[in-house]
């Protein structure tokens, strides 16, 4: 349909030029605040060329050559170049998926010092972790919401509000860290610490990935679950509060079918598309959950560039895959939410 | 129009006593007057401890890693309290001698953590000629109640300082029963009654300060078992060369045996008081959160209402850029520009604010257009009033309860970013909030080592507060939208 | 015109039971209705009309329960018919029901198809062209066309989403229909459409039909019988042109004086001052004597009896023989 096709133009556009605005805000702030850091990491990188110079040379011939090879890092960077000329080029780079090379040293054990290299290699582990939690919680919490909301007002109902309040007033890395407490210190039931992973082969080597997965998945959770369960009740209450669920009684549509039929169905665009969204977002909120588990992914990634080697490139490719996902994630949830309820119309909000 | 205010003033009555059924919104709003006393009292009762959290000299005094001095009620076993002494038992002063000594009582299960020992002391020669390279004896020693006594300092020359052109010098020497020379000694003092069947442990195997206040058994060094009674911790100094007056300073001599446990909240490793950091956490927790959120609240009425009062092309485009500002994530722009900005809680503030308002201005809009189109906003209008009267007299008041709502369920989402930041290293150095404090926690292993006062604190402050507005915030929506109630 | 009784109540009385009391939304409402025939029931919000509408769908949510009284419909008891039955056997099959509210009274993610289709499915079992092909002859017998059973609600004016409930509500040819406010959410044409279009239907299929709402001049034109309602009450009952042009009791007397005639030139138009009772505690004696002008002493004391004067009932003591 046309109109179908203009709403999916309209919210793709839409978000190309957030991707657009947000990756050149990000290389504005980089590129006219870096000057020292542009320094460091030339002085690094010379530092490391004068080491593997051939020893027999002048120091004449060293300077020369030292000096030959700074001009020619800071051409490679553009560090003369003007500084619009320095973000555009950052901006269309970064786009570009050309995340320049880490200036750890050491690659974070990783054998390509790529960004993207380096990257690709602990973004599966995060996605192991948070996929398989995300599933679980937006699950467990869309069936305990419809349950609480079918009966409104019971206590389970009440002790679920009082739950979701209080867990979403905990920081999730916390009851991490209570957790770590309480199953790892007093209990001894789980490791202190995920990482490194277990020196084993085949079935053992996958038990042993679980063991260490238990608690930071049961975090997630534990944390996550009572804000959707409560979510969900209440975007179901607020539907069975209408007319027309009290019309489809009269009818005498089955109960069941006016629950799981009428009520789900009408409720399901924001359910569906914010368990998307949730889905896709929180990998950025979960980073400091794994650095308190000490899970190898992307928040350890993050945690080591940002404190222990200062890696520009590296936390610039974080930062920027985590704006991805948020794009997409509301460009995916848009264009759900528009194929879920019929009422959306191009270019307009959902009037409530 | 002061009937206008008459209206609002009323519904704000009627709010208020409407809210006063809501049981949540009333804990939640007496949790909310908890942390602000605590807060207000903060600079009175912890003076200097935002700016001095990071100071080491200031907290030389605390235990390190205490438990809270409640845990004899809740744990098993009796802990020993913090004990610091100015002044000595005894005193004794001979010719060529002088002892101070300390009694301590050892009753508790959890012995002492650390004993401290600050001896400063006096000696003066007969002329200024003398007064160079002067020294003391000096010996500490630990008297057990079975007799097996541990010396610590045995007979170590101190030297003695003269000011110029005086005969009367002073001399210091501090000690601590945590510094590795003390730790040797515990540990040869064990090993001389080690079960020989059991195998030796290595130094760094065991907790050489329980050896101190252990029963002189087989299991020493593997279990030590706390020896209750009486301890005399003496103090010997005995001059040399041409000293002939000399003496220990009363006023100046301190004996700090480190308990383990202190205040409310206990100590952490650097020996800081964490019911003192506690309180500055909060006053951070509620200057933060209430900043972000009443100025992102501020902004979004003014943005939302703006937007809704004038329509068409105004509003067609400050709903694309709101759109577009939606957008951008949040926890990205922070890292990276904290981390290059420099990691002030200020700038933190302003960059919460500055991205804290799009989803705010979106709901406030589409409420906006509801309120506009009531009667006496179009009467106002035709009255002739600006539309900047219109929507700051009429329009904003209408919405100002429910915006509060919003901004108090804004709180906890900015308390949770600042401390999830501080884990990852940018949080503001200059302050004390419950993040740092966790953060401190997670880089000390504090988890890994059980330390769970240290863990359980400033995270419960986080939850406490991020709860007392959630609840207030979800009463004062149900309160003032009766649609969302149930029954 | 039959003279079959296709609706029996008698006594019937609905209570909410809330945290705040005992609400009497209904006391003892009697009334019967005969194929082919009309009854309008007037009365201001919260007297107790749709509280009567929804005892007689058995769909009295709780905190509320019908207390006793009888609802026969064709013969059948359903007082006493456990909730599955009454879905299987009674709403939809023997009574339906045009809720009001015209905008909010579809499900806005089903077609207009899917919607009417329900009832045939789940009561009758037809489903595909042939639940289509009759949602289709009922849509057309509501002056719309078929080819709205495509559509979704939100693509339909409020008028034509009213038809399609009221087509959705004869599908099963029912024996009572209730309109509940059937017209209040459209413009005055559109209301004079379907109010004629309800006329015929009703002489066509030969069922009974029960209008709620709290426009007089409407029923009046409608409704063969009248039911006025106070406070939980039926305060008077008969025959529509009797009360309409003589009403006997003191507040339909105001109600009817309060209709706004366009061509009688009137002085002013009457209203009732005060507002009506909590029904939680509703007043002593009658429960209209605080607003009525012609109370007095007794009917403040003693809960009136129901009198039938010249064929019409009235709950009121200006009538009681002495």
């Amino acid at each position: 349909m046309p109109a179908s096709f203009k709403y999916f133009l309209l919210r793709s556009l839409n978000a190309l030029i957030v991707l657009i605005v947000v990756v050149f805000i990000i290389s504005l702030v980089f590129n006219t605040l870096s000057d020292e850091m542009a320094d460091e990491i030339i002085s690094e990188e010379v530092h490391a060329y004068t080491m593997g110079l051939d020893p027999e040379l002048t120091p004449e011939e060293r300077a020369e050559a030292v000096r030959e090879y700074r001009q020619e890092r800071i051409d490679h960077y553009g560090f003369d170049d003007p500084i619009w000329e320095r973000i555009f080029r950052t901006t269309y780079n970064t786009l570009t998926f050309d995340l320049g090379h880490s200036t750890s040293g050491y690659n974070y054990g990783v054998g390509d010092s790529a960004v993207s290299s380096i990257i690709m290699h602990f973004l599966p582990r995060t996605i192991l972790l948070f996929t398989t939690a995300a599933i679980i919680y937006i699950l467990l919490g869309i069936a305990v919401g419809l349950k609480a909301a079918q009966v409104a007002g019971s206590k389970l109902d009440k002790a679920l509000s009082l739950f979701s309040i209080t867990t979403s007033s905990m920081p999730m890395w916390w009851v991490g860290m209570l957790a770590i407490l309480i199953f790892a210190y007093q209990l001894g039931w789980f490791p202190t610490t995920a990482f490194p992973f277990p020196d084993e082969t085949g079935w053992a080597y996958y038990r042993g990935v679980l063991h260490r997965m238990a608690m930071p998945l049961g975090t997630i959770v534990f944390v996550l679950f009572g804000g959707r369960a409560w979510g969900t009740r209440n975007m179901v209450t607020s539907v069975l509060q209408d007319d027309y669920i009290m019309a489809a009684r009269a009818k005498g549509v089955p109960e069941r079918r006016v629950i799981y039929g009428h009520t789900l169905k009408t409720a399901s665009p924001p359910i569906v598309t914010s368990a998307i969204l949730a889905f896709l977002l929180s990998i950025g909120g979960a980073m400091i959950t794994e650095i308190i588990f000490n899970w190898p992914g992307m928040g350890y990634l993050l945690r080591n560039a940002l404190l222990q080697t200062r890696d520009v490139p590296t936390i610039m490719g974080i930062v920027f895959l985590t704006t991805i996902l948020w794009v997409v994630g509301y460009w995916l949830a848009d264009l759900l939410y528009g194929y879920l309820d019929p009422r959306v119309e191009v270019g307009a909000e959902k009037q409530v | 129009m002061s009937f206008r205010l008459e209206d609002f003033k009323e519904r704000v009555f009627s709010i208020a006593s409407e809210f006063k059924g809501e049981r949540m919104g009333l804990v939640g709003l007496s949790i909310i007057i908890f942390i602000l006393i605590v807060a207000l009292a903060a600079p009175f009762l912890a003076s200097g401890v935002d700016g001095g959290w990071a100071d080491r000299a200031r907290w030389e005094d605390n235990p390190r890693l205490a438990e809270p001095s409640w845990a004899d009620y809740i744990l098993p076993g009796s802990r020993a309290p913090h004990d610091i002494r100015d002044t000595p038992d005894e005193y004794i002063e001979e010719a060529r001698r002088v002892t101070q000594v300390y009694n301590y009582e050892n009753e508790y299960d959890y012995t002492l953590s650390d004993i401290q020992v600050r001896a400063h002391g006096f000696a003066s020669v007969p002329s200024i000629a003398d007064a160079e390279d002067q020294d003391v004896v000096l010996t500490v020693t630990l008297e057990r109640p079975d007799g097996n006594d541990i010396t610590f300092i045995s007979g170590e020359r101190e030297s003695v300082s003269f000011p110029e052109n005086e005969t009367t010098g002073t001399f210091t020497r501090n000690f601590r029963m945590r510094s590795s020379d003390a730790r040797d000694t515990l540990y040869s003092f064990g090993q001389d009654f080690h079960d020989p069947d059991i195998e030796m442990p290595e130094q760094g195997q065991i907790t050489e300060r329980s050896i101190a206040f252990a029963k002189a058994d087989g299991n020493i060094l593997v279990d030590p078992e706390p020896l209750k009674g009486t301890y005399n911790l003496t103090i010997e100094v005995r001059p040399t060369g041409e000293i002939e007056e000399f003496g220990l300073d009363e006023d100046e001599s301190r004996v700090i045996f480190g308990g383990r446990k202190y205040g409310l909240m206990g100590t952490d490793y650097y020996r800081r008081d964490l019911t003192l950091g506690w309180m500055w956490g909060a006053r951070w927790a509620l200057i933060i959160g209430g900043v972000v959120s009443i100025s992102s609240v501020a902004i979004a009425l003014l943005y939302g209402m703006t937007s809704a009062y004038y329509g068409g092309w105004v509003d067609e485009f400050m709903q694309r850029l709101n759109e577009i500002l939606i957008g951008i994530p949040m926890f990205p722009i922070l890292i990276i520009t904290l981390y290059i900005l420099g990691t002030s809680i200020w700038i933190f503030v302003a960059l919460y604010t500055i991205l804290g308002w799009r989803g705010l201005a979106k709901i406030i809009r589409s409420r906006g257009i509801q309120i506009r189109q009531d009667t006496y906003v179009e009467a106002a209008q035709a009255l002739g009033s600006s539309g900047g009267r219109v929507i700051t007299r009429h329009m904003i008041p209408q919405i100002l309860p429910y915006a509060i709502a919003e901004g108090a369920l804004m709180v906890p989402m900015v308390i949770i970013a600042e401390a999830g930041l501080a884990v990852l290293g940018l949080g503001d150095p200059g302050t004390v909030t419950w993040g740092r404090m966790l953060s401190e926690a997670h880089g000390a292993n504090a988890t890994v080592n059980g330390q769970w006062w240290w863990v359980i604190f400033p995270g419960i402050g986080i939850t406490l507060v991020g709860f007392a507005f959630i609840a207030t915030g979800m009463a004062l929506e149900r309160v003032i939208n009766p649609k969302m109630r149930q029954r | 015109m039959s003279e079959r009784t296709i609706l029996d109540v008698k006594d019937l009385t609905t209570h909410y039971f809330t945290s705040k009391g005992v609400v009497k939304a209904l006391d003892d409402a009697s009334f019967q209705l005969k194929g082919g025939q009309s009854i309008g029931v007037a009365g201001e919000s919260g007297c107790g009309k749709s509280t009567m509408a929804f005892s007689l769908l058995r769909m009295v949510q709780p905190p509320g329960r019908i207390v006793s009284g009888s609802i026969k419909v064709d013969g059948m008891e359903v007082t006493g018919l456990s909730e599955k039955e009454a879905r299987s056997k009674l709403r939809w099959q023997k009574i339906s029901m045009v809720f009001q509210g015209a905008m909010d009274i579809m499900t806005p993610v089903y077609t207009v198809g899917y919607q009417m289709r329900e009832p045939l499915k789940y009561h009758k079992g037809l489903k595909g062209d042939k639940a289509k092909e009759i949602c289709m002859r009922y849509l057309d017998m509501v002056d719309l066309d078929p080819e709205l059973y495509y559509r979704y609600p939100h693509e339909l004016s409020g008028g034509q989403k009213q038809r399609i409930i009221i087509a959705t509500a004869l599908l099963l040819e029912p024996d009572v229909v209730i309109l509940d406010e059937p017209t209040t959410a459209l413009d005055v044409v559109v209301e004079a459409r379907i109010m004629n279009d309800l006329k015929r239907l009703k002489k066509e299929l030969d069922n009974g039909m029960i209008f709620i709402t709290h426009d007089l001049s409407i029923l009046a034109e409608i409704s063969d019988n009248l039911a006025i309602m106070y406070a939980g009450w039926i305060v008077e009952f008969g025959p529509a042109t009797k009360i309409y042009k003589e009403p006997k009791h003191p507040y339909t007397q105001k109600l009817i004086a309060a209709i706004p005639r366009l061509r009688k030139d009137i002085d002013r138009l009457e209203y009732i001052p005060g507002a009506p009772p909590e029904l939680t505690n509703p007043p002593s004696g009658c429960r209209f004597h605080p607003r009525c002008e012609q109370a007095f002493d007794k009917c403040t004391e003693v809960e009136p009896e129901e009198h039938v004067v010249e064929g019409v009932r009235v709950k009121c003591h200006l009538y009681e023989e002495d």
